[in-house]
């Protein structure tokens, strides 16, 4: 009767420690490591999965899944770099095509997103098949609507390579690239995205439902819990961050690939639960989440600066991911 | 807090002082569930369902909560026909229902004694769908103390209570959104006997406070010890009503089972 529940943001201190150790680890072992402008490059690489992730989060604690969003990552990709250079919109209002292409962007993903929720709370449909069947499809749309061609963000009129500070390509690269003082802007954009799906999650009636409703959906309908509500509302709001990711991504490349962001929906699930989110969902935390899409950074970029080859990271990060997990798991059977 | 223990003190039940009528079920039909079933709960009155497992018992308080549909028949609620469909709206309306089964439909058993209680009211605990802390606090912390739920503090999860204070929780649940009809079902199944005095008392002073009480119960000597009026459930159908005075072991057992059981 004495367990207490020890956390910082709701962040399992477990996850934390793993968290300080690796950067120690990593502080110690690497030069250059703990410079700021390694710290900055850091964070401009975890952003895009953290922004993705807070959004699986939501779903996640709703005990569902959503395998689409890396494919989102395609589709809005293309969709934000088609309407962005949109030769009309561009001949209208020049630079001020850049809110239209992320309002495309945004809108897109968000539609994706309700369509996943949809059909798991309308027609009752398994989370994992549903959003299974959306990434195929929302893959296929970005190939068909390319011919399978990246859609770059260049300007016909220059020659290739040429670019100018003033105009409307070097300005949407600012998303991904740009810095306010010494804050890289996608760190920026992911940092308030964790803020504010805290906040959303621990502070507000909705949040509170959507615990209910992962914890047991029987008794959360049974306490007036609109779960059909819920349901279709934390798909949506994982749709719409994997859209704001996508255009992360998209200012990042320069262009919008229809292959971009393969994978990406194992990368955003590996955060939120090394995070210590379970997938069994009614717990877990937007904090930790930010924490395990660090986590999965820090060891990527710690074996870059060694040198290690891709391939034994992708080993190293895999056995790491189900050491976190492994240990997280003790933790929970010790506590009851 | 003072429990009894001694044998004589489990039916603690206090005379009713019944009011105006406060659910009217008429004619509930649920095809292969409910045939026509009728019955009335008044402010201030504990009526027990009575009636074997499969009877309809259950279905019944399912129908008035929302949570099933039926296919014909009306229920009101004090006067007030109910239109709306689902739980939430029989909640708005002032019905509480405490399940059969606590940890399958009733609690969150991951989440806090805090968030368990307040589920139900957050939106009356919220400002612009923010929940303000430091009243919930206050408010599901008076429910531990009022009922008594043993447990060291309200940031505990609810699955390290015991049944008799998990139940608490649960009803706290319904005390919190005002509850004018609690339905009970199975109340005291699972809980040791001290607890089970506790639920009685709670039962007892909200009757007084003039909640009306729907229980749902398979034990005859609680059915017999703490309601008012009887009504029992057959197939689906209600076979009979007893009042308190007249109701025995006996007369219940035949109209459950429909055949008058002899002296042997």
């Amino acid at each position: 009767m004495k367990h207490k529940r020890y956390s910082l943001f709701g962040v399992n201190p477990g996850v934390l420690a793993g968290f300080l150790v690796l950067v120690l680890i990593f502080a110690a072992k690497t030069p250059h490591f703990l410079e700021f402008s390694t710290m900055q490059s850091l964070a401009q690489q975890v952003a895009i999965n953290t922004i993705i992730a807070v959004g699986m989060t939501f779903v996640i604690i709703t005990a569902g899944i959503d395998l689409s969003v890396g494919s989102v990552q395609g589709f809005v990709g293309v969709i934000t770099a088609l309407a962005l250079m949109n030769p009309v919109v561009v001949a209208r209002i020049g630079n001020g095509s850049i809110f239209v292409a992320c309002a495309v962007g945004l809108f897109g993903g968000t539609i994706i997103g309700f369509l996943n929720g949809a059909a798991v709370a309308w027609l009752r449909m398994q989370p994992f098949i549903v959003t299974l069947a959306m990434m195929w499809i929302v893959r296929g749309i970005a190939e068909v609507i390319t011919d399978g061609s990246p859609v770059g963000v260049v300007d016909p009129s220059l020659p290739y390579g040429v670019m100018r500070n003033d105009i409307l390509q070097h300005k949407f690269t600012w998303i991904a690239m740009g810095y306010v003082g010494p804050i890289p802007i996608a760190a920026l954009i992911a940092l308030i995205v964790v803020v504010l799906g805290h906040i959303l999650l621990t502070r507000t009636v909705f949040g509170r439902h959507v615990y209910a409703l992962g914890g047991n959906a029987e008794a959360a309908r049974l306490s007036g819990v609109d779960v059909t509500k819920i349901r279709i509302s934390v798909y949506t709001i994982c749709g719409a961050l994997a859209g704001l990711g996508a255009i992360v991504l998209t200012s990042r490349l320069n262009s919008g690939l229809p292959v971009g962001g393969q994978g990406y929906e194992l990368y955003a699930i590996a955060a939120v639960v090394v995070g210590g989110t379970s997938l069994f969902g009614g717990s877990g935390s937007v904090a930790g989440t930010a924490i395990g899409a660090l986590i999965i950074g820090v060891i990527n970029l710690g074996l870059d600066l060694h040198g290690i080859s891709s391939f034994w990271q992708l080993m190293i990060t895999g056995t790491i991911i189900f050491m976190a997990v492994l240990l997280d798991e003790i933790v929970r059977r010790r506590q009851g | 807090m003072m429990v009894g223990r001694t044998l004589e003190g489990n039916f603690p039940k206090v005379p009713a002082n019944v009011g105006d009528s406060i659910l009217e079920v008429s004619g509930l039909t649920r095809t292969g569930a409910l045939d026509d079933v009728s019955f009335t709960v008044r402010a201030g009155e504990i009526v027990a369902l009575a009636g074997l497992v499969g009877s309809g018992r259950t279905e019944v308080a399912r129908c008035i909560f929302g949570a099933d549909s039926y296919d014909s028949g009306s229920i009101s609620l004090v006067g007030v026909p109910m239109v709306g469909h689902g739980p939430k709206s029989a909640i708005d309306s002032g019905i509480g229902f405490v399940t059969e089964d606590r940890k399958g439909q009733g609690l969150l058993l991951d989440l806090s004694v805090r968030e368990n209680i307040s589920l139900a009211a957050l939106t009356s605990l919220s400002r612009l769908g923010f929940v303000d802390r430091h009243r919930e606090q206050n408010a599901t912390g008076d429910y531990v103390k009022s009922l008594g739920i043993r447990t060291p503090s309200g940031e505990q999860r609810v699955k390290n209570l015991s049944g008799g204070n998990q139940q608490k929780v649960v009803l706290s649940r319904w005390l919190m959104t005002k509850s004018k009809l609690l339905i009970l079902d199975e109340p005291t199944r699972g809980i040791d006997v001290g607890a089970k005095v506790e639920i009685y008392q709670l039962m007892n002073r909200l009757a007084a406070e003039g909640i009306g009480i729907l229980m749902i119960s398979s034990e005859l000597p609680e059915v017999l010890g703490m309601a008012d009026r009887i009504i029992v459930m057959r197939e689906g159908r209600v076979v009979g009503e007893l009042a308190r005075g007249e109701a025995t072991q006996e007369r219940i057992g035949e109209l459950t089972v429909g055949v008058p059981i002899r002296e042997a």
